[in-house]
């Protein structure tokens, strides 16, 4: 059974309508998600606890979005196998979870360069 | 002798009407195939069209960008629902090529208008990934329902399906 805190559901506690990379972008952008809300939930995790995160009721996600959130991540100083081994994704299309993990490969490899 | 041919003929019959049933499903069912590939491929023109028009114009505004990124997905969605429909019939079309040209599309959206080098480079990759689903779906299509030619390809057509 997930507990709150592990649980971020996209629609109701960020956006329905996320849009863009950084805080120019607009209100709801890539940045602002994934340093005030993914991160901070990242943090709270403790032991073998997963985090879901649900994007049901979010109609569409742009690339640059997805790119700001998880090839962030990575910038961030997480490691990709550690965020897909804790991760559970809710896409509402299956093709944007291959797109989350290369981009999150895409960083790690950028930042081996 | 007689009773020999009796019986032959409604034989003969059955046999030829289950010919004939089959061939006609098997070809409804290409023609609703084809037909779905068609829509699939005019929805790729479409979204390949709006976005090299976009991403060739000089500038967009920020209302603008977001109209354009809300179009393409909810384009890109219709697409990958037609593209699942398909995928049950047999044609498929592997996630990482709706990915990238998910990517081609929207990736360089907030930036537009700020490189135009970079902006070209969009319009090209858009052009370059929507060409290679719409090959991909012709080609499937064929391997899937390939045309009957003779006799022989008949035969493999015929206990293929």
């Amino acid at each position: 059974m997930l507990k709150e805190k592990n649980l971020i559901n996209v629609a109701e506690d960020f956006s329905d309508e996320p849009f863009g990379r950084y805080p120019e972008d607009g209100p709801y952008n890539a940045t602002t998600f994934r340093d005030d809300h993914l991160i901070p939930a990242l943090k709270k995790l403790s032991g073998e606890e997963k985090l879901t995160i649900d994007f049901t009721g979010v109609p569409g996600l742009g690339s640059s979005f997805m790119e700001e959130v998880f090839g962030g991540l990575i910038r961030a100083g997480f490691d990709p196998e550690y965020i897909n081994s804790i991760i559970i994704y809710k896409f509402p299309l299956a093709f944007y979870e291959i797109q989350a993990k290369k981009f999150m490969a895409m960083a790690k490899n950028n930042q081996k360069d | 002798m007689d009773s020999l041919i009796s019986l032959l003929s409604p034989s003969l019959a059955i046999v030829g009407w289950g010919i004939a049933y089959r061939l006609a499903k098997v070809n409804s069912t290409r023609t609703e195939s084809k037909s779905l590939i068609d829509s699939c491929n005019t929805l790729i023109d479409t979204l390949a069209e709006k976005g090299s028009e976009f991403y060739l114009s000089p500038t967009s505004t920020k209302g603008q960008q977001r109209n354009f990124e809300k179009y393409a997905l909810n384009k890109i969605s219709l697409l990958f629902k037609k593209l699942e429909l398909l995928d049950k019939r047999g044609v498929t079309t592997k996630q990482e090529m709706i990915s990238d040209f998910h990517m081609a599309l929207t990736e360089g959206i907030p930036t537009h208008g700020l490189k135009q080098e970079e902006d070209d480079n969009c319009a090209h990759k858009i052009m370059s990934e929507s060409a290679k689903i719409s090959y991909n779906l012709h080609s499937q299509f064929h391997v899937k329902y390939p045309p009957i030619e003779g006799f022989i390809s008949f035969k493999r057509y015929f206990w293929k399906h």
